[in-house]
């Protein structure tokens, strides 16, 4: 696994990060720069202060560089020689290295002039051990000549009352030409480190750490063994430790755009891991620490800066996926993981996350049929079914609840608690037959708004196939022969999330109105295969996880070059953005190991 | 007693924003009309960007035409006058709602969804998801508004509700409340509202200081003004800065606010809504529930106020065992981390101070400086106290011998004979600061030599240095530092003003201490109250809408009037 210069995949659209490590570096599109930052602010790339240019000196004077990285360090290697290596560690720190050459670090903003905005202080301690400086908002640093030295330079403007640059020059020593430098981060008070790791060490150790969590995964289908790796570089690269508003380590989405732990996407990491089910479970359980104690809501996302007691997000929460995610786990994994002691701490909360669904989403028809409030509450914050508007109901979240009442059913029945289990089969199987009976027009699922059929040609249609052989054959033959049709929806990059027939396609700005995106592909495709459909759910999967292998750990690709029914060309927007196109990320990461893993065939 | 607080607080909303402690609605005059408003929470997710204005405006139409309307507005109501009829507001604290009632043909409330923001129409009624979950339900009257939901945008299309009368009146509740909550059961009447927010106005004015009757009608609004800046917020109670453009806590306003309460719960608890954030190892951070620099140590003055004004003791012993335990750990946090251990103390940042650049750092930093050790003296005078009261003589004693040591290193290594200087920690280096700043150690009191405070009053009172017709210039206009509009640097500082004049009271320079608070009110009751604002010889911008009285301000400034005037002469 490498991303380098002249490597397939670099950092450009990939962070550079470690499990456990709040600080990440990626490449800047612009200056073509490599570029340190920390993500505990929750700041986007393109507004935040708290960057830091890496400039490699030699002779004190900045030189080209090339880089590589791999799971256990990034080395920077100038074009007239010396080279500087980086290793992120889990400790608070991070250690940098550097042989015949030194390293600049230069803070600037994202937003041209921002400059060193964010340095609003530096003090040299007393003792010489190392200067901190404080950054407001984005905490303290704490910088550290092992050898070598290190020298600040950040004169103060008192007219301005502010800092005209703030630059740290690592450099080596000039007996040995060389130097070993670490970077604390903290937010409040600095702790001693005891004893420095010789460097070597932390390399080893991050190639050992990634390599135990590389074990954590069955072998993917033949050709797809390199991006599987690349993959689980991302999601052990994300993976936090327990602090701040973290409460267990948890999966980031990103740390450039949306650095927080989106709640469903907790069980998205958890279905690849079926060489541990016990961790997977772990993470299937992880936001239910955040569940409101009143209603039973699972907030939407944890962030560092948020108390994990906290249910903060407001209205905001997602899909009803954990249940969809165990059902999953224990079809591939078997149930061992869910011993009693589990079943009793779990069950309880998981019933309290169902009867939030039917009790505050519920739409008001004495039985258990829900309506969203949100498109959010889907995942789908922009498909085509909810465009009449809310509340809403939509057979894909349904179709979740009638897999979430059966977990709950299994746990139930694991905690001893029988009837309950009896009565949460029951609740499923209705809500099934609802589901069929009233959301089934023969040839699609439909959704309602006010008992209304609202019209649509959204993938989401199609996405109770989730439920696989709960699925009555006729409903399953359909909708397999309707999503591999590649005039309505198989495009050559997977499924577009909206009809490639519809009069509303849209790829540019919006999310799921057209673009091909990993995880409805994902869901689609293991319904398929769990219905029997293997074939096609093969098909579907190979499209786009091949897209994957050529492009990186994309969440959504353009399908098509021209709009279907216009012919008119699709405009393209390759700089860095917040948006599924751009960035790498755990999501799609987990999406992709899935189907590798779990749904195309090996031929 | 409620009809003369009624009677002397009439609002213009232009100036202060209508609401109530807790409460996050609020409405205000913009320059085209009311607005109804929130006190921003932070979000943990927001797509939204700050509004130039006000969530919703308010209208009232007749025949799908605007009408022009009077308001006349209390500390406890609001109404709009039309031809047409009438339209009041107040606020049910029991239900934490805004009450609406009226009779105009149509009252609107229009506003501007950002992204991501929605509107539903639900059994409880109408439903505005605007930075928090607005619900209006209709005891009386219809209302009609438009949900439709625009797909590519996230959002419902701009939300516009339209009350109109029902037999003649409309009644309306607009509720605050957590999402996927019924609303709460409404129980009192219109009236009952305003009368029990005037008396829970009247138990909070109660525990405010008196100042002289010359001033009551700002005493009164400065006192309103208090009362609204309270909100919920970084786990408790805090006191904004502003309700509108500043909705900041910070915990040096803090504790020069808990000056103005003659209450020891209300004083104890502002200043433990910064103190209360102490980290395990003993920072106390620079405002409530955040940021990571050490806040300027005047908690233990305001502390000492307390056992000085014969109040401390009125708290339970628990709580007083609670403020020793939290204020020995904070003076340990500043041995362990900014002491040279010789009696003085150093500034590693600027904005330690508690201002973010005054001049005390002209001579570098880390800076050893004449306003820490001040406050740091007190902190340990008042540990000395705290330790004897409970009989623990060891602390006692311990705590005796740095204070000696402080005292003793502030006058032989920082007073040249003249002045306070500042120096640099580590390269020795002096510079006399020519900012108020220097002369913080008027607070020790007798603690100093006569002659040094006498020294002191003099050098302060220089209308070519310090003293404006508005209040001290932060920094001397003869200053090569001097920048009038900044914060600490020349401008005039509320709080600066409030510590420099409570010091010169307490070294019996009562004349002057009188005569700089006077400037300051003066300048109050022309000018509204901002908590720093440029010199009177100086251009001024005025104050922002609806901001005309910062509470945090309101209460320092409270608090100089109260030390300086004397109640009987004034």
């Amino acid at each position: 696994m490498m991303l380098g210069t002249h490597e397939k995949f670099n950092l450009l659209r990939s962070p550079y990060p470690r499990g456990g490590s709040a600080f990440y570096l990626y490449e800047d599109f612009y200056a073509r720069l490599l570029r340190l930052t920390n993500f505990k602010s929750m700041d986007m790339n393109n507004s935040s202060d708290f960057i830091f240019d890496l400039k490699l000196t030699q002779n004190g004077m900045p030189v080209k560089y090339d880089y590589t990285a791999d799971a256990g360090s990034i080395k920077l290697t100038g074009e007239t020689g010396g080279a500087v290596e980086i290793v992120l560690t889990n400790r608070d720190h991070l250690r940098i290295r550097g042989t015949n050459a030194g390293l600049r670090l230069e803070l600037r903003g994202a937003i041209d002039g921002r400059g060193a905005a964010a340095v609003e202080g530096v003090y040299p301690l007393p003792n010489g051990s190392g200067t901190e400086a404080i950054f407001g908002k984005y905490g303290k640093i704490m910088f550290k000549a092992l050898t070598g030295s290190l020298v600040i330079d950040a004169p103060y403007n008192y007219a301005k009352g502010a800092y005209d640059e703030f630059v740290v020059n690592l450099l080596p020593d000039t007996q040995s030409g060389g130097f070993d430098a670490a970077l604390h981060e903290y937010v409040n008070e600095y702790i001693e480190y005891p004893n420095y790791e010789p460097f070597d060490e932390l390399i080893s150790e991050n190639n050992a750490d990634f390599a135990e969590w590389k074990k954590k995964y069955p072998p993917v289908a033949k050709g797809y063994e390199e991006t599987a790796e690349y993959a689980q570089w991302v999601v052990w690269s994300h993976r936090t430790k327990v602090t701040g508003g973290f409460s267990s380590n948890m999966i980031l989405f990103h740390y450039q755009w949306l650095a927080g732990a989106a709640s469903w996407q907790q069980s998205y990491a958890a279905m690849p891991l079926q060489n541990d089910p016990y961790e997977a479970w772990k993470l299937i359980c992880a936001m239910f620490d955040y569940q409101d104690k009143r209603t039973g809501r699972i907030n939407s996302m944890a962030i560092f800066d948020m108390e994990p007691a906290t249910s903060g997000g407001g209205n905001h929460h997602q899909a009803p996926f954990q249940g969809f995610a165990l059902d999953f786990l224990i079809r591939r994994c078997g149930d061992a993981f869910l011993t009693p002691a589990e079943c009793i701490r779990m069950y309880p909360k998981f019933a309290k996350w169902a009867n939030f669904w039917t009790t505050y989403r519920s739409a008001d028809r004495g039985d258990d049929l829900i309506a969203l409030t949100t498109p959010h509450q889907s995942g789908w914050d922009d498909a085509s079914n909810f465009h009449k508007g809310f509340p809403t109901s939509s057979p894909d979240v349904i179709a979740f609840l009638v897999i979430l009442f059966e977990a709950c059913s299994r746990l139930a029945k694991g905690a001893g608690e029988d009837a309950a289990a009896d009565d949460w089969t029951v609740r499923s199987k209705k809500l099934l037959d609802i589901l069929i009976n009233e959301f089934w027009d023969g040839e699609k699922f439909i959704t309602r708004k006010d008992g209304e059929v609202v019209d649509s040609m959204s993938l989401a249609c199609y996405q109770p196939i989730l439920l696989g052989d709960r699925l009555p054959r006729e409903i399953i033959d359909k909708i397999a022969a309707k999503i591999t049709d590649e005039s309505e929806f198989l495009s050559p990059v997977g499924l577009a999330s909206e009809s490639l027939k519809s009069p509303i396609i849209n790829f540019e700005r919006n999310f799921v109105l057209g673009k091909v995106v990993a995880p409805a592909n994902m869901i689609l495709s293991v319904g398929l295969s769990l219905a029997g459909k293997t074939k096609e759910a093969d098909l579907i999967a190979r499209r786009f996880c091949d897209k994957v292998k050529k492009e990186g750990i994309i969440l959504g690709f353009v399908p098509v070059d021209t709009y279907p029914l216009t012919g008119e060309k699709v405009p393209v927007f390759n700089e860095p953005n917040a948006g599924d196109g751009w960035p790498w990320n755990t999501w799609s990461a987990n999406c992709f190991l899935i189907m590798a893993s779990s749904v195309i065939q090996n031929q | 007693m409620v009809d003369s607080i009624q009677e002397n607080i009439k609002l213009n909303l232009s100036e202060t924003p209508f609401s109530m402690r807790g409460s996050r609605h609020m409405i205000y005059e913009d320059t085209d009309g009311l607005y109804y408003t929130q006190t921003p929470l932070a979000p943990v997710f927001s797509f939204t960007g700050s509004r130039p204005k006000g969530l919703l405006k308010i209208a009232v139409r007749s025949g799908g035409v605007e009408l022009p309307y009077t308001y006349n507005a209390t500390a406890f109501y609001v109404e709009l006058v039309t031809d047409k009829g009438y339209v009041r507001f107040t606020i049910d604290e029991s239900a934490n709602a805004l009450r609406i009632e009226g009779n105009v043909p149509e009252l609107t409330f229009s506003g501007e969804f950002g992204f991501g923001e929605m509107s539903a129409i639900t059994k409880y009624g109408v439903e505005m998801h605007l930075s928090a979950r607005l619900v209006f339900s209709n005891r009386a009257g219809k209302f009609e508004f438009d949900d439709t939901w625009q797909l590519a945008l996230w959002n419902n299309v701009d939300p516009v509700l339209h009350i109109t009368p029902e037999y003649g009146k409309f009644d309306v509740v607009l509720f605050d409340v957590p999402y996927d909550a019924a609303p709460p059961e409404v129980t009192l009447t219109f009236d009952e509202c305003v009368n029990t927010n005037a008396e829970a106005f009247e138990r909070f004015a109660g525990m405010v200081k008196t100042i002289p009757p010359a001033w009551k009608p700002l005493a009164d609004i400065l006192t309103y003004s208090i009362w609204i800046g309270y909100q919920n917020a970084a786990g408790g109670e805090v006191l904004f800065n502003s309700r509108y453009t500043d909705t900041t806590a910070v915990s040096l306003n803090h504790y020069a606010a808990s000056l103005a309460f003659n209450c020891p719960f209300c004083a104890s608890a502002l200043i433990d809504a910064a103190l209360g954030s102490i980290k395990p190892g003993g920072l106390v951070p620079s405002a409530p529930g955040g940021r990571s620099e050490a806040s300027v140590p005047l908690y233990g003055f305001a502390v000492l106020r307390l056992l000085n004004d014969n109040i401390l003791g009125k708290l339970p012993k628990t709580r007083i065992s609670e403020l020793y335990t939290r204020l020995s750990d904070a003076a340990e946090w500043w041995i362990k981390n900014r002491y040279d251990g010789k009696g003085l103390f150093y500034y590693a940042y600027r904005r330690e101070s508690g201002f973010s650049n005054p001049s005390i750092f002209a001579v570098g930093t880390p800076a050893i400086t004449p306003d820490l050790q001040t406050y740091l003296i007190l902190l340990t005078s008042l540990l000395i106290k705290l330790s004897e009261l409970s009989g623990n003589n060891v602390s006692a004693e311990k705590w005796n011998k740095l204070n000696e040591l402080q005292l003793s290193a502030l006058i032989s290594e920082l007073w040249n004979g003249g002045a306070f200087v500042c120096k640099d920690y580590y390269s020795g280096a002096v510079k006399i600061s020519e900012s108020l700043f220097s002369f913080i150690p008027l607070l020790l009191g007798d603690r100093l030599p006569k002659d040094i405070t006498d020294k002191l009053a003099s050098a302060l009172d220089d209308d070519a240095s310090f003293v404006s017709d508005n209040g001290l210039r932060s920094e001397s206009k003869a200053s090569e530092y001097y920048l009038p509009g900044v914060q600490g640097c020349g401008a005039v500082d509320l709080t600066l003003n409030a510590l420099i004049i409570w010091g010169l009271k307490d070294s019996d320079k009562h004349e002057l201490a009188r005569k700089y608070a006077l400037s300051v009110l003066s300048f109050a009751k022309a000018n509204g109250v901002k908590l720093s604002y440029a010199p009177a010889d100086e251009v001024n911008t005025p104050p922002e809408v609806a901001d005309r009285y910062s509470p945090a301000g309101s209460a320092v400034l409270i608090a100089i009037a109260a030390k300086a005037l004397d109640l009987r002469k004034e």
